[in-house]
């Protein structure tokens, strides 16, 4: 096995961490405000 | 304004105790968003499998290489998000084109530019480690990178400041021009300065870099497309949500200012006053905005 392995692990262990945190913190929020602010209800089809 | 006025904007010697909630429009439906955050999450996971499994190893750099399937990406998104970030601002600073929206487009691209930014130092790091033999160099393509990340975080911290919706938006504007300048230095430093990172690869024929493997470029192709449409739908999502913001910070003001003229109808122990200002305030009262 390459030697390069564990850079490879940690560097795409960091990107789904960032990209998971960004998500669910921007949905969590998303959420909050929600309760907060009801949206425009969509229109009827 | 995307944020519709509330209705409780009404004559001042009657003010409304809790005025209705401040609508805030949905940029795309319910359905359209659900589509594209599947394709997001199915398109990042399958950028990942290529590149950890899919491509193969490389014949100089070993496993070393594989991280660029995901700096090589991240590299573009930066660069779209802090592009998109300088249009939105010239078009909200165009008073023709004015419109709370560019001003949230350009608060949601700039936060994913400093993200994926922060990812391309680190994943660039975690290669250059095994590849320079080193974490980090003062080279003209990192340093240069390193200064557009401070810049934009300076960026963001500057939407923090207080004030109204529009004083944000046209300060931020301006700096987000100014702080734009740094994209093309990054982009154009491996060509003017020959330091430690290497020039443009894929599309630079002078560099004679050819990817015969086609699952290599496969990998690159969907990486690059894959990040590409999660930064749009993660550009949607924040946008919204800063609007929805905007929304709150406007039902709180209307809020308060209703809550004022209420104290000033009934007096605060709640007895009618008497004087003339009950019923029309004075110069000093605080006005109703949309």
């Amino acid at each position: 096995m390459d030697s390069n392995w564990p850079y490879v692990a940690v560097g795409y262990t960091l990107a789904a961490g960032s990209l998971g945190g960004y998500v669910t913190w921007l949905v969590r929020k998303l959420r909050r405000a929600e309760r907060s602010l009801p949206p425009v209800q969509e229109p009827p089809r | 304004m995307s944020v519709q006025a509330p209705p409780s904007q009404a004559p001042r010697s009657a003010p409304s105790p809790s005025p209705a909630p401040v609508a805030v429009p949905r940029l795309v439906s319910r359905s359209v968003a659900r589509v594209f955050v599947v394709i997001s999450v199915v398109g990042v996971a399958a950028t990942f499998v290529m590149g950890l499994v899919v491509a193969p190893t490389d014949a100089e750099q070993g496993d070393a290489y594989r991280l660029l399937f995901v700096h090589v990406p991240s590299a573009w998104l930066a660069y779209l998000a802090f592009g998109v970030t300088a249009l939105a601002s010239a078009l909200y600073l165009v008073p023709r084109t004015r419109s709370p929206r560019w001003d949230h487009l350009a608060g949601a691209s700039a936060e994913l530019g400093v993200l994926f930014t922060g990812l391309v130092l680190a994943e660039g790091s975690l290669w250059g480690r095994p590849i320079w033999g080193a974490w980090w160099a003062w080279d003209a393509r990192l340093t240069t990178t390193a200064v557009m990340l401070f810049l934009y975080l300076g960026y963001l911290a500057l939407r923090r400041i207080g004030g109204s919706p529009h004083q944000r938006a046209m300060r931020s504007a301006i700096a987000a021009l100014i702080a734009f300048v740094d994209v093309p230095i990054v982009h154009f430093s491996v060509s003017w300065w020959t330091t430690l990172h290497q020039d443009g690869s894929v599309f630079n024929d002078k560099m004679q870099v050819h990817i015969h493997d086609a699952r290599m470029n496969a990998a690159l192709l969907v990486g690059v497309v894959a990040f590409t449409i999660a930064y749009a739908t993660l550009c949607v999502a924040r946008m919204q949500l800063l609007a929805m913001e905007d929304g709150l910070d406007e039902r709180e003001l209307q809020l308060a200012i209703d809550e004022r003229l209420a104290n000033r109808v009934t007096g605060p122990s709640g007895a009618t006053p008497s004087g003339p200002s009950a019923a029309s305030p004075g110069p000093t009262q605080p006005a109703v905005t949309a």
